[in-house]
Order: C-alpha cells, then structure tokens, then sequence
C-alpha cells in the first residue's frame, strides 16, 4: 500500500485517531442539527424568558445553509400569544467567519413572518412577575381633569336649559300685580263715590226734613251743616285722587318698563354661557385612545431596547500568557449582514401583507459601520412603510423609528369616556405618520394623524334632551375633519404626551356656536313673550284705568251735583248759596233763638 | 498510580534504550521543546503535539523535553513578549499576520499572541542546537547507556512495567 511508504509517520498511532476523527465528524454533522436547535431554543428563552419553539433546524456546512422551520417566540408578557412566528427562515451563513468563530449571515430570507399570532398553548416559562407600577402616567391627570371640565359643561348647559326662566322675570309679575291693584283701587273709589251719594242723598233728605219744619230741625241744622262740609271735603279728596289716577297709572307703567329691562338684563346673564374650551375637549376626545395606545407602544419599545446589546465596549476577557494583537477590527460574533423579510401582521383588524429588509442586526452594534436598520413595507390591503434605526455606536444610544401610512383604514371607535362624554367616531381612512427618536432614554417623538370625512355623533352618558341632542348632532355635523399632532417628549418610562388637535377645537366651536344660537333664540323669544305679555296687561290695565276714571268722574259729577243742591240747601259755606243760613234768616230764628 | 510516578523515570529510561535511532531521538527532544516553550491553548501546540505523536520520533524524548521546558519556558516569557511584540509590530510583517489570522481557524493558531510568537521564535532558534546536541548526545551515549542501563533488572524492570503499562497491567 503506498500510503505506508509514508516510513516516517507512525501509523499506528495515526490510523486509530482518525478513525476517531472521522466518527467525531460524522457525529458532529448528524448531532449538529439537534445541537443547534436545542442551543437556539435555549438561549431564545433564557433571553426573551419565554418558550421558545422550533420544529427543525437543517444545516448545510458545506454551503453555510442553515434553516428554521416553524420558528415561534412566545410573548413574555402575554403567554397565549406569540412575540413572532415564522414558517421558513432560510439563513446563507459566512463560512469563513463560522471557522473564525462568528456567525454571519451573509444573507437570508424569513417566510411566513406574523407578528402577535394566537397560541394553542401557554407560552410562559414560569410564573412572570408583575410589572411594577410605574403609577399614573403623566399625561392621566390632565385627561381626568379635561373630562370633568366637559362633563360639567354639559350638566351646565342642561340644567341652564332645562331651568324654567320665565319664572323669574320681574315684569310679568308685575304686571300682574297691577292688573289685581288697578280694580281693587277703582273698586275702592267706585266705593267711595257710591258712599258719596248715598251720605249725599240721605242728607238731602235730612235738610228737606229740616226745611219741611224749620223749627222742628232747627237744632239738627248745624249737624247736617257739618256733614256737608265734610262731605264736600270727601268730595275734593276723591276728586283728587281720581285727579292723580294717570300720574299714579304713568309711575307703575314706568315701574313695569325698569322691571322689563331688569328682565332682559337677567335673562342675558342667566342664558350667557362660558363657551367650552376646544384645547380640553381635545384632551378629553383624544387623550384616553392616544395615551393607552402610545404606552403600550413605548413599552414594547423599551422592552425590545433592553433585548439589545448595549452600546458599550466590552473587551473580551484574554486568558494565557502574553497580549494578543488583534491585526484585524474587533468583529461581533453575531452579524445579520441582511435578511429580507416576508409575512403578515394585523393592523386596525386589516390583514397587511409585509415585505422588508433587516440589515446590521448584530451582537456588538457598536463594532459596525451602519446602525442596524429594519425597512418594512405593507401592501396589497395598506401601504405601509416602517423604517427603525437602531444606532448603538456611540457611547448613547440612538433609536429612530419613522412610520408612514397614508391610506389607514380606520374602523369606527369613540373618542372620549363613554360613561361621561364621548364622540362615536364612523369609518374612514386616515394618514398617518410617525416619527420618533429616542437618544439614550431621552424621547422626541411626532405624530401626525388625520382623517378626512369624519361623521361624529355625541355618545353621552344621560341622553340628551330634545334641543340640547339637535345642538350636539347639528354641532357635530359641522366637524368633517380630524387632523391630531401628538408630541413625545420626557423618557421612555415617564413619557409626556402632547395632543394638538383642531378636533376639540371644531366640535368647540360648533357647540359653542349652536348653544349660543339656541340661547340667544331662547332669549330673544323670551323677551318678546314677556314684553307682548306686559304690553297687553299695560294696554288693558290703560283702557281700564281710563273707563274707570270716566265712570267715576261721572259718578263724581252726579255727586257734585247732588252736594251743590245740600249746599244750596243748607245755605251755608261758599258753595252752598241761599242754603242753610238764608233759610233761618228767612225764618228770623235768630231773634227766636236769642229769646 | 505506579504509571504515574514511575513515568518520568521510565521515559528516561526509555529514550536511552529504546531502539530509535539518534535522529529520532533528536527530532522528539526538538518537538517536546517546542511545545513546552509554547503557550498552551493553541492550534499551534496541538499541531506539533500530533506531529510528536504522529511521527516516527523519539516519543520519551519529546515527552521528557515537554516536562523540561514547560518549566523553562516561563521564565522566557518576558524575553517572550518582548520578541513576539516587536515581530507582530512590525509593519512589513503585518500582511503576514493577517494572513495567517484570516486562515480558517486562524484565530485558534495562536499566532498573534506575543508569547506565543516570541517562544515559537525562541524554539525556532534554538532548534538547531538543539537537535545537534541532542542528535550528539544520542549517538554517544545512547548505545553505552543503554547496554549499561539494561545490565540492571530495576531498568529490566521498568521498561516491563512500560509494556505492561500499555497492556492494561497498570489497571
């Protein structure tokens, strides 16, 4: 055999350790498949801390092939769905690089990728501990406080509605007060004229008497002398006061006419109303939906931050004798030069199909040229594009993450706390765009959203009665247009969430304008009922006062003329000529009397 | 347990008597210097520790020079470092280097480490005395010694605990 003409070579030796060698081969190739999807799933779970699951792992080290089939890392945090699941990932390995003890992949393909799927069973490794609690977030507060500020706009202007104003108006009242007053007062007079008469007829009938029998009467004479005089004093008086009857009658329309505008000072002020602040509105609409949606965003963010390798050097740990020169860059151990990406995720419930590209994914970033950056594309249902630049390699760590998303399906939602005030909000499509920057835990975050052909309806708690539902629906109406600028800044655990948006604005300005416009026709017909309503009293209380001043003046006369004839025929005082007096002149009672 | 202490002893013994010629005496005492100055944990050493195995040379002898000079090598470590540096630092050796780093398995050869260089180089200067006088010292003293040695049944004795040794005596 020509092999042992090889003298030199102790063949004894030689032949049984490659033997061994060759068997060590044959057991690495067969063993390694097994080896290495026991070393991925292991390390997989220690580091994501859940199961991690692979069905087979087919490697070619000839080639430097190496595929995953049915890949599947569970979700930490919630057990009963996965992180991320493949069907087929198709890695192209640097063989070189595997003999210098690093992993490359040069390139490669993941099939099938989907994101946050269902799992039949628990992915949890073991019992996960509870989260601490971070407490409220920052932006809770203001969410809380908007809220109650739109709760109690909305009981306000309800009650100030439902509140009957009419009751308190001062010129109705009294109106009426002089439409009872009036007649009692010309009752009165009436009464007093009717008294008049009556004491004047039965003193015409005592001087008729006394003239009759002057002597009988004679001492009766004076007496009913002065009852005409008094009465004569009645007389003047209730001529007087049916005199002063229009200045008295002018000082209580006056009275009603400072009560009317009293009236519309009041009523102005009652139905003046604060308008409702479009920035709290804003809050109360939009604050909730953003703020869960945003720290569920940031904490999935910071937890595949801490899955990073961190920024710094880490010098490896040089065992033996000597320094070693490193003549090459130090090179991380794991490398994904690129790998494109092909799956599906879920977005608003719309299946997305994605295609992109991971480059630079590697165990030391801070040993590369570029920052790793994943591109990602959604078709067919949405166009998406999602770019995330993760840079660890400077001493800070610098994340990016730009979003765009112009044509978002947006499925019907309700803005706001339904139990309080809330928007339901139709379908539509919306643009979305999200840019974000995260330098060391310093976050700096934009996004841009709006939807174009809104419909809004009020979702409210206590349903809304007849005229307040039509100001809201009609206020609503008016609002066609979304449009939300939401900015980030603060850190990644204590995150301060901006929102500006015209949403608040709109539908405040729309309420405002429809409940100022209800207000002011409530008012205004308000007005014009209760001044009709003075009007008329003051009209019929006028035509009364004047009847009554006739019929009274009238009824006055026939008195006057009754108290001129007593007076005549007392004979005594200035009005009452060849009365009395000239009647016992007439007699001579003087010198009877003296005698 | 009785290999173990008798081993230093017997390979002695052996490399005097055994029937290799004086070249491969002098081959195996050069490579067991070699890898006892070299630094262990390297390809290197692995390299020639099969070709100390592997090659028909004078196993005791290689073995005995291993003993020896892992402890001498130590105290050429400083000397060691200095050379290794001074030859990995020099610029028109470095595409060398790199070579020889970007090798498959280059990383594990061992060869960018200062110690490991500098006692390759030590060993590498030393080769020729070395093997001269142990080429020498074989041609001289092996025969006599050997004849002198067998004369004595400890060293009959010893080299029959070698063969059965290696038949599982020892066991």
């Amino acid at each position: 055999m020509s092999i042992f003409r090889f003298s030199f070579i102790r063949w004894k030796y030689v032949l049984p350790r490659l033997v061994i060698l060759l068997i060590v081969g044959l057991a690495f190739r067969f063993g390694l498949d097994p080896a290495l999807k026991w070393a991925i799933v292991t390390g997989g779970e220690s580091s994501v801390g859940a199961k991690v699951e692979l069905a087979s792992v087919e490697t070619s080290l000839w080639d430097g092939e190496l595929v995953l089939k049915n890949f599947a890392i569970a979700n930490p945090q919630s057990p009963m769905r996965n992180l991320l699941e493949s069907d087929e990932s198709r890695l192209q390995l640097d063989v070189n690089a595997l003999l210098h003890g690093r992993v490359v992949v040069i390139d490669g393909i993941v099939r099938g990728l989907q994101f946050d799927t269902d799992r039949e069973t628990s992915g949890a490794l073991a019992e996960v501990e509870a989260e601490e609690d971070t407490g409220p977030s920052a932006i809770d507060p203001m969410l809380d406080m908007a809220s109650l500020m739109g709760e109690k706009w909305l009981d306000d202007l309800g009650d100030r509605l439902d509140v009957d104003i009419v009751d308190q108006l001062q010129s109705p009242r009294l109106a009426k007060e002089l439409e009872t007053r009036w007649p009692q007062q010309y009752e009165q007079l009436q009464q007093q004229v009717k008294n008049i008469r009556e004491r004047g007829k039965t003193l015409q009938k005592d001087i008729r008497e006394v003239k009759g029998n002057p002597l009988r009467g004679l001492q009766k004479l004076p007496a009913l002398q002065q009852q005409v005089a008094q009465l004569q004093q009645e007389v003047q008086s209730v001529q007087q006061q049916i005199g002063n009857l229009p200045q008295q009658a002018e000082a209580d329309r006056q009275a009603v006419l400072a009560a009317r505008e009293q009236d519309e000072a009041l009523l102005r002020q009652k139905l003046k109303f604060g308008s409702l602040d479009g920035e709290g509105l804003t809050q109360t609409l939009l604050g909730e939906p953003v703020n869960d949606q945003l720290v569920s965003a940031l904490g999935w963010i910071r937890w595949a931050r801490e899955q990073l390798p961190s920024s710094g050097v880490k010098p490896k740990k040089l065992r033996g004798r000597g320094t070693t020169v490193l003549f090459t860059p130090p090179r991380p151990d794991y490398l994904v030069k690129r790998l494109q990406l092909e799956g599906l995720a879920q977005l608003s419930g719309e299946p997305l199909l994605l295609t992109g590209t991971l480059t630079g994914a590697s165990s030391a970033p801070h040993l590369l040229d570029e920052p790793m950056r994943l591109e990602l594309k959604g078709s067919e249902a949405l166009d998406l594009n999602v770019e995330i630049e993760l840079d660890r390699r400077g001493e800070v760590a610098r994340d990016r993450l730009w979003l765009t998303c112009p044509q978002l399906a947006m499925a019907g939602r309700t803005l706001g706390n339904a139990d309080k005030l809330a928007i339901e909000m139709g379908e539509g499509v919306a643009n979305f765009r999200v840019e974000l920057s995260l330098i060391g835990n310093q976050l700096d975050g934009k996004i841009v959203f709006a939807q174009e052909s809104l419909k809004l309806t009020p979702r409210l708690a206590k349903s809304p009665k007849g005229q307040l539902a039509e100001v809201l629906n009609q206020a609503l109406a008016g609002v066609q247009r979304l449009e939300a600028n939401v900015t980030l800044v603060g850190t990644l655990k204590k995150p301060q969430i901006k929102i500006d948006s015209d949403i608040g604005s709109q539908v405040a300005t729309g309420l405002n304008s429809s409940v100022q416009q209800l207000f002011k026709q409530r008012t205004d017909g308000l007005l014009a009922k209760s001044r009709a309503q003075v009007d008329a009293q003051l009209q019929k209380l006028t035509a009364m006062r004047e009847k009554a001043q006739q019929d009274l003046l009238a009824q006055l006369g026939e008195g006057q003329e009754l108290l001129g004839q007593l007076t005549a025929l007392a004979g005594g005082g200035k009005g009452l000529p060849g009365g009395i007096p000239q009647l016992g002149k007439s007699l001579r009672l003087d010198g009877l009397l003296k005698k | 347990m009785i290999s173990f202490f008798l081993r230093p002893v017997r390979q002695l013994a052996q490399a005097l008597t055994a029937n290799d010629s004086p070249r491969q005496v002098a081959w195996g005492f050069l490579l067991g210097m070699m890898i006892g100055l070299l630094p262990k944990g390297n390809l290197l050493l692995v390299v020639l520790t099969l070709l100390l195995c592997g090659l028909r040379v004078n196993k005791s002898a290689g073995m005995m020079a291993v003993g020896l000079f892992s402890l001498v090598g130590f105290m050429f470590d400083g000397l060691a470092h200095h050379i290794g540096a001074i030859v990995l630092l020099w610029e028109p050796a470095r595409p060398l280097h790199i070579w020889l780093y970007e090798l498959p398995l280059g990383p594990w050869l061992g060869t960018n480490n200062t110690v490991v260089v500098g006692q390759l180089l030590i060993g590498l200067y030393f080769a020729f005395p070395a093997y001269y006088f142990a080429h020498k010292f074989a041609s001289r003293v092996q025969q006599r010694v050997s004849k002198w040695l067998m004369r004595y049944r400890a060293i009959r004795w010893l080299r029959g605990a070698e063969f059965g040794t290696h038949w599982g005596a020892d066991a």
